[in-house]
């Protein structure tokens, strides 16, 4: 090769040499602006998925205090209700109870007859109050002890006259008020002393009688608030009903 | 929808007229006082369910229950116990004649209305 083809081969390179690296550099610079545009992009993204994510935990945070506050409202209503279903419980109880009192006292003066008011005594406390051992006693006129007249469940004979005075019935029965075990006076040393509950029948405020009850059905453990108020029904309700049959039957037989 | 039929069967006219106030409202009522009552009772008004006591005059309940069971026209008519008695022999003696279920007395109105409505699906 010539000198002269030498110089002109060697420029040739150069240029190409050049002109690669300026392409090159071009190259690079586009490179550079995109990826100056592509962080650009990231950062802007970054900053809206910033901004998406404190709007996601806000709207998470408004969801958790809403499904909390809906939690102590369902907590609210649901204790609510069952106040509700208690309230309605003890309403149908306190029916209940009316309904005994009422059936109580609508039967011990549906009759004028003395045999009916005492069968109707003995169902009462039967099936009212829950009891297959008692007693309805009544007052002598000297008062000094209390004569059988209706039983159930007892030895009638053994109890056919009870002392007013060293009996727990005659003592409890004569002081006006009702008598339950375990509430009132002490009984030791008196008969009965065993005795469950002792109702005196009064009529006017006067003791005329007694119901006494020995003991309740087996499956009844203890005496209830309605039995109270029978017994209270029954001190005054039960006396009137076998006077008004004295009354009946003494009219009855003067008009004879 | 009809109002269902019960039969209430007692010789105590307290535990009646408990009954009927408890359940007058609801349901319509028939009365017999004694089992053999009960049982013509049932064959004729055919009732939805009976309410039986067991201690009763002329009939009582188990025997008065174990004819209801035997009776076609009435064998599948819900039958429940009222008694005074809830020991373990009566309560078995009443499973025996057939049943469905039994209450003591004194009646507590919501126990009996449970299961009433027990056995009357509703």
């Amino acid at each position: 090769m010539k000198d002269e083809d030498k110089g002109s081969y060697v420029h040739r390179v150069r240029e190409d040499t050049q002109r690669y690296i300026k392409d090159l550099l071009g190259e690079n610079e586009r490179l550079r602006n995109a990826v100056a545009v592509l962080e650009d992009e990231k950062r802007h993204l970054e900053a809206q998925l910033d901004v998406q994510a404190k709007m996601v935990r806000q709207e998470i945070e408004r969801r958790e205090k809403e499904k909390a506050s809906l939690q102590k409202r369902l907590q609210e209503i649901e204790s609510e209700s069952l106040r509700f279903i208690d309230q309605y419980s003890k309403v149908e109880q306190h029916n209940a109870n009316l309904a005994n009192l009422y059936v109580a006292s609508y039967q011990l003066h549906g009759t004028l007859n003395r045999e009916e008011v005492l069968s109707v005594l003995q169902e009462i406390v039967i099936n009212l109050i829950g009891s297959e051992e008692f007693g309805v006693f009544e007052l002598n006129q000297n008062k000094t002890s209390f004569h059988l007249i209706a039983s159930f469940g007892i030895d009638a004979d053994r109890h056919k006259n009870v002392s007013a005075s060293s009996s727990l019935i005659g003592r409890a029965a004569l002081s006006g008020k009702t008598w339950i075990k375990g509430h009132g006076e002490a009984a030791e040393g008196l008969e009965y002393s065993d005795l469950l509950a002792c109702i005196p029948l009064k009529l006017g405020g006067q003791v005329t009688g007694a119901v006494a009850l020995f003991s309740l059905l087996s499956h009844k453990p203890e005496l209830e608030e309605v039995d109270y108020e029978m017994f209270d029904l029954l001190a005054t309700h039960a006396a009137t009903a076998l006077y008004c049959t004295e009354l009946h039957a003494a009219r009855a037989g003067a008009s004879e | 929808m009809p109002r269902k039929k019960i039969l209430l069967v007692d010789d105590a006219e307290t535990i009646l007229m408990m009954e009927r106030m408890i359940l007058g409202r609801d349901y319509d009522l028939i009365i017999a006082k004694d089992g053999q009552e009960a049982v013509e009772k049932a064959r004729v008004e055919r009732p939805d369910l009976i309410l039986l006591d067991i201690v009763m005059p002329v009939m009582n309940g188990i025997e008065a229950c174990r004819m209801i069971r035997s009776d076609e026209s009435t064998s599948d008519v819900p039958v429940i116990m009222v008694t005074t008695r809830g020991s373990e022999d009566i309560v078995k003696s009443a499973f025996e004649s057939g049943c469905n279920e039994y209450v003591t007395k004194p009646i507590n109105k919501i126990e009996l209305l449970n299961k009433i409505k027990n056995l009357l699906g509703e």
